[in-house]
């Protein structure tokens, strides 16, 4: 089933959080939107973070190879992470055409909840996008 | 390397831009960011130069014979990945500089968007060569490159190890030849650009003139950086101060060197 990009959480650096509920606890699955996959302009390696990692909010937590530039990915929530998408740094084309759903990074389980409150909807994220773009 | 990258913190914090220029003790092989170390063997004429990984991406260089400029400025978070602008402003404005010295070089889009041949033309020994390894204190022990007949035979490839037989489009070109090649690497607020500014050929990588090899005309790197600092303030209206690296950046790039570019671990690490 494909996300609805209409219904995740973005941060102003531009990851996208899609929460859900597993077992009790809450866990966000994190990519990079389709407006900054675009800004990056063809990715060619991608650096993931190791599972168990703590993230706090703004922690750097993988980088990206694109044309010309080298650039940190930043965590969006604060959290341990639990998974990561092993195949992706080896089929990084897929992600220009498949950003929410093959293009996931990794899943974050998160120790609280206030780390979403700071994120944007989707409307807000649109704005942010035509103002920057 | 380190004080690149601590001068790219440091912009990230004060917003202010930042434009350095320095050059190589020893030769130096730099890896891309994400290369890999075994890849190195691949080029056989510098396999006795130092190494070391760079924190932006792209090819390999051999640093050496040239003349390297870092520039850090402002940006938001809103906006990912590389700033064209700052690639084509910055090479337009060594472009301009060299003009000086009569040197014509071209961003490679050009060349192929007006589908010359650009293949690169045979060298003759120029006699500005020794003006720079004089002024160096450094003699070359081979002599200058020999011709390339073609861009296949000079191994120029989207793959190659080296980033001066890679080309993209805002590469500048003397006669068929990459003479000035960068590279970006993002922090939140801020952005550094590195580049290599080929001066002349190095015994550690023959087939790479630089543009002592290409032009006629002796050429001070020192009066080259006036130039660029010159014609970096016409065109972007910024009036640049000369000023020493702090002692803060001073302590943070020895922890930078420390922890990533004299780590065997960080060299290593692919």
């Amino acid at each position: 089933m494909s996300r609805d990009q209409t219904k995740l959480l973005y941060a102003e650096t531009h990851e996208w959080v899609d929460v859900a509920e597993e077992g009790g606890d809450k866990i966000a699955t994190i990519g990079i939107s389709a407006f900054a996959i675009e800004q990056l302009n063809d990715l060619v390696y991608m650096d993931l973070p190791e599972i168990g990692k703590e993230l706090a909010v703004g922690d750097e937590f993988g980088e990206v190879e694109s044309v010309k530039a080298v650039s940190p990915l930043y965590s969006p929530v604060s959290g341990e992470v639990v998974e990561v998408h092993s195949e992706l740094p080896d089929d990084l084309e897929k992600i220009n055409a498949d950003p929410y759903d093959f293009g996931w990074i990794m899943k974050v389980k998160l120790n609280d909840g206030e780390s979403l409150d700071r994120l944007m909807d989707h409307a807000v994220y649109e704005k942010q996008c035509a103002e920057a773009g | 390397m380190s004080l690149d990258q601590a001068l790219l913190e440091s912009v990230n914090q004060s917003q202010i831009p930042m434009l350095r220029f320095y050059q190589w003790t020893e030769p130096t092989l730099s890896l891309g960011y994400f290369q890999k170390l075994a890849d190195r063997n691949q080029h056989v004429a510098s396999s006795d130069a130092n190494c070391v990984r760079r924190s932006t991406g792209g090819g390999s260089i051999l640093h050496h014979h040239e003349l390297t400029y870092s520039i850090a400025i402002p940006v938001t978070s809103s906006h990912s990945g590389a700033r064209l602008d700052l690639y084509q402003g910055m090479h337009a404005i060594i472009s301009d500089a060299l003009s000086d010295w009569s040197i014509k070089a071209v961003p490679h889009r050009d060349i192929n968007h007006r589908t010359i041949d650009c293949r690169p033309t045979p060298l003759t020994t120029p006699p500005a060569a020794t003006t720079l390894a004089k002024t160096n204190g450094v003699t070359s022990d081979q002599p200058p490159p020999g011709p390339q007949s073609s861009t296949t035979a000079g191994g120029i490839s989207d793959e190659a190890l080296l980033c001066f037989q890679r080309r993209t489009d805002e590469d500048l070109i003397v006669s068929g030849y990459k003479i000035l090649g960068s590279a970006q690497r993002r922090a939140k607020n801020a952005v550094l650009q590195h580049g290599s500014l080929l001066l002349q050929a190095s015994p550690f990588a023959p087939e790479l003139p630089g543009v002592l090899n290409l032009g006629s005309r002796p050429l001070c790197e020192k009066e080259l950086a006036q130039a660029i600092s010159t014609s970096f303030s016409q065109r972007w209206q910024i009036d640049f101060q000369a000023s020493k690296v702090s002692v803060d950046e001073t302590t943070r790039a020895r922890e930078i060197a420390a922890t990533r570019f004299n780590s065997t671990s960080w060299l290593k690490r692919r």
